[in-house]
């Protein structure tokens, strides 16, 4: 017999029903809504009165055709390319800060990590580390892209710099926080195992948690680039850099057949972005399964991540 | 070798795991611990590895007061001490090579052992191939570690200890779900580790493997020590388990007959 029948025939089934928690969330959630339609402004009616009408069919009508000039599509690629290398380099970048990051914030376990066992001086310094870095990731994370961008507008100057540099910030507090975790969800008998070996939280860390987390850190790495891609394509507006430039430009200039141009090649950008990194992420999270059923048959891919040592 | 007086260890949620031991294991003993679950054995031996701090009383490991000692001491007496564990032994991504040099950590610098990933030195290589061949893993030296079966893992977490050259080797239930021929290998090893004149530790759920293998019993309940002496005399001990009890921790049965379980109520 199993749990669940036993719990079947033990346990009469009752019905949830109304509590009276439930209906005063229910009441609140109402008020909030329609707190926040009263404080912005919001009725039904805009969508149909003749002003609002009038002035989405010319921006609608002004829109097509989209300027398909070879001049100009070859320069808007130019931007497009600009906005993917931002978000390259910007995500690379965050992995190089926020990867030393990740390693103070990670909390280690277990009672040889405890107070009396570490020292009261080291394992203060240890928790203070831990404390400093877990705030300077809330920092880093905690302000959006754009207003980084801003920042580094100012401090850089403009172009793709502060943009890049923009992107960094704020992943490098995101992929920070995110390893940590992932350091610290490695299975603690594994760590326990490889330090009664006699390793230090260095080799810990290179050969138990790092290749165990490994493919959930590429992963999260790669969803963080999407992420960034979609974030470079705005920066422009405040003068970073990347196709948002050209955007705000033609937007402000009423060059409404420019502009369709500018966002049709955006939309397929992050598509193809999107759909590049779901491949790769999902054949990641997937190669562990198949190879399992595959057992010892390895491909060129596993030879190479092999020779790496990472597997 | 190990010398424990009045040993107790409470958890940190109040449970009294082990209290009072009092045993002093000498070089060269093969000592089986015995008992139910909960009797206390993974907690003297993850004392015994420093992984745990005992609450009161004393306990020496190779000279060494655990519990008071610098985590640099702690390393340096765990180059000389072995861990196999029962399961969550391998790391599935790395090599079983990577794997067996995990036993090796305490002996190399930071530096080598992190270029050891990329490339490992000849010797390492050969050191882990003998382990690996002792164990009769020696084709498997390159093979990801996650493609071996329970048994061959069991095997790995086994070279791993022996690459360590350790003078202690402890094991937890390190034959609780595998087959029986890997029971055997593993057991027969750490026999001929015994015969070479090191001190072994393992816990058991199986008596007649204790009594085949073993030279000393320590039989817990409970977090006592209610046995201690040859092997021939637990015979009329009440520390046979019931077949309920010896169900592992997913609720399996045992994975092979001799398991012995007649319960003794």
């Amino acid at each position: 017999m199993t749990t669940g029948e036993r719990r079947l025939s033990s346990a009469p089934y009752s019905s949830p029903g109304f509590s009276p928690f439930n209906l005063i969330l229910a009441g609140a959630i109402l008020a909030s809504l329609l707190l926040s339609a009263w404080g912005t402004g919001f009725s039904p009616g805009a969508f149909l009165s003749p002003g609002t009408g009038r002035a989405v069919r010319e921006f609608a009508v002004g829109l097509l055709p989209p300027n398909l000039d070879p001049a100009y599509l070859r320069s808007t690629l130019g931007y497009a390319l600009e906005t993917v290398e931002i978000s390259l380099l910007g995500t690379a970048l965050a992995v190089v800060v926020g990867f030393p990051l990740s390693l103070l914030a990670a909390r280690r376990r277990g009672e040889e990590t405890s107070r009396r066992a570490q020292g009261t001086l080291s394992w203060g310094a240890r928790w203070l580390l831990y404390y400093l870095t877990r705030g300077l990731l809330n920092v880093l994370r905690g302000i959006p892209e754009l207003v980084w961008a801003l920042i580094f507008v100012v401090a850089v100057g403009l172009g793709p710099l502060p943009g890049v540099l923009a992107l960094a910030a704020h992943s490098a507090g995101i992929l920070g926080k995110l390893y940590a975790e992932l350091f610290e969800a490695v299975d603690q008998r594994l760590v326990e195992n490889a330090r009664a070996a006699g390793a230090n939280d260095v080799q810990v860390l290179a050969y138990v948690q790092v290749p165990t987390a490994l493919p959930m850190l590429l992963s999260y790495t790669l969803f963080r680039w999407e992420c960034n891609m979609r974030a470079a394509t705005v920066l422009g507006f405040v003068g970073a850099g990347g196709i948002g430039t050209q955007l705000i430009y033609k937007l402000k200039l009423f060059q409404y057949q420019d502009l369709s141009t500018l966002i049709l090649i955006t939309l397929l950008l992050v598509t193809l972005v999107d759909l590049t990194g779901q491949l790769i992420r999902t054949r990641l999270l997937d190669t562990a399964a198949r190879r399992h059923q595959r057992g010892k048959r390895r491909g060129v891919v596993d030879r190479v991540l092999c020779a790496c040592g990472w597997k | 070798m190990i010398r424990a007086e009045d040993l107790t260890k409470r958890y940190a949620d109040g449970t009294l795991a082990l209290q009072g031991v009092t045993v002093v294991i000498r070089p060269g003993e093969m000592v089986g611990l015995l008992g139910p679950s909960g009797a206390g054995k993974t907690t003297f031996l993850r004392l015994l590895y420093g992984a745990l701090q005992p609450t009161a009383g004393r306990l020496e490991v190779l000279g060494n007061p655990m519990g008071q000692l610098s985590p640099a001491a702690l390393r340096r007496l765990r180059r000389r001490v072995a861990v196999i564990s029962q399961s969550h032994h391998v790391i599935p991504n790395l090599s079983v090579l990577h794997n067996v040099l995990i036993g090796r950590l305490g002996h190399l610098s930071t530096g080598r052992s992190l270029l050891a990933l990329a490339r490992t030195p000849p010797e390492e290589v050969q050191r882990a191939y003998r382990a690996l061949a002792w164990v009769g893993l020696a084709e498997e030296l390159f093979t990801r570690a996650e493609a071996l079966s329970g048994g061959q893992q069991q095997r790995v977490a086994v070279a791993r200890a022996l690459v360590q050259g350790a003078s202690l080797i402890l094991a937890d239930e390190p034959v609780a779900s595998v087959d029986v021929r890997t029971a055997e290998t593993v057991l027969e090893v750490l026999r001929e580790l015994h015969q070479q004149g090191k001190t072994v530790v393992l816990s058991l759920h199986q008596v007649d493997f204790a009594l085949a293998y073993c030279t000393r019993l320590l039989g817990l309940n409970g977090g006592r020590l209610v046995y201690d002496g040859p092997p021939k005399e637990i015979e009329g001990l009440e520390i046979y388990r019931t077949e309920e009890e010896v169900r592992d921790d997913h609720g399996r049965a045992p994975a092979f007959e001799r398991t012995v379980f007649e319960p003794r109520v």
